[in-house]
């Protein structure tokens, strides 16, 4: 009985490692993406994208001013400042497995920093 | 039979006649089932009577309520008071710091100056930043944020291209 058993648990563990157990889904696909009005891109893919030209990320300084930065692959460059309340906290949240996403208007203006921090772009 | 007897006779009829009508009576009016019903009679009275009491108790809310309107109204215009106060405080909090100081004002022409000097030769490097970012140091955020505008835009529009190692402004 305890030979059945043994044999049994060991048949389990060898199925698990041939199908390749996985602990969640990722996603590295994105890198920085630029647009007239908007900048996304996971901040550790760009970090260890192909190239060494792509970066993004934000500053956030002691007079509430809040900056933005972001350069694509093919060099296209966009920023964006603000002071507007609530852009501080969220810049402060950026972290390395952030899908960062930066509006802003034709002004330079910042109109929306999201830092979406979640399980599926941790490596 | 004699004529005592008769008379006898007759008397003991009238008394237990008289007897069975009195004992009727009594049960008929004071009999507890009778007490009973009465007083359900009298309950059921009442409870058609509650709604009346109630409009009654309604009535006197009211003339509470008004007591409470008023006490509302008192807090509202005091809330009222208390924000046109602290509007006025941040107003001229605002009016002090949308007036710059001459060294605030010299920076802030030295730095528009740069900035200018720069989209027109298109180059904005490390050492650029760097200077920029030495003359905002005593600006407040909307301050400097107003210089760097013009460099932002034409960062954008693709008009300067940054050769930068960190953060450009």
């Amino acid at each position: 009985m305890i030979m059945r058993s043994i044999g049994f648990k060991l048949g389990l563990g060898i199925l698990a490692i041939a199908s390749g157990v996985s602990a969640g889904s990722t996603s590295g696909s994105t890198v920085t993406h630029i647009s007239a009005t908007e900048t996304r891109g996971v901040v550790r893919d760009v970090r260890f994208s192909a190239n060494s030209v792509e970066f993004l990320g934000c500053s956030v300084r002691s007079n509430g001013l809040v900056a933005c930065f972001a350069k694509d692959a093919a060099g296209t460059y966009r920023s964006c400042s603000t002071t507007a309340a609530g852009f501080a906290t969220a810049a402060a949240g950026i972290g390395p497995n952030s899908f960062l996403t930066i509006t802003y208007n034709a002004a330079g203006t910042c109109t929306l920093v999201d830092a979406y921090n979640t399980s599926i772009y941790l490596d | 039979m004699s004529a005592r007897v008769v008379r006898g006779l007759a008397v003991g009829s009238f008394l237990l006649a008289t007897g069975v009508a009195v004992g009727w009576w009594g049960r008929a009016s004071g009999s507890p089932e009778r007490s009973e019903k009465a007083s359900l009679r009298s309950a059921t009275a009442e409870d058609a009577r509650r709604p009346a009491e109630a409009v009654n108790r309604i009535t006197v809310q009211a003339v509470d309520t008004s007591g409470i309107q008023e006490s509302v109204r008192k807090a509202v215009a005091e809330e009222l008071a208390r924000a046109r106060e602290e509007a006025a405080v941040e107003a001229e909090a605002k009016a002090v710091e949308s007036d710059p100081t001459p060294e605030v004002l010299a920076k802030l022409d030295s730095g528009h100056e740069y900035i200018t000097t720069a989209i027109r030769t298109g180059r904005w490097e490390t050492s650029d930043a760097t200077h920029l970012r030495s003359l905002g140091a005593d600006l407040s955020g909307d301050q400097y944020q107003e210089l760097i505008r013009p460099l932002v835009i034409a960062i954008n529009k693709g008009e300067i291209s940054p050769n930068v190692e960190g953060m450009p402004f």
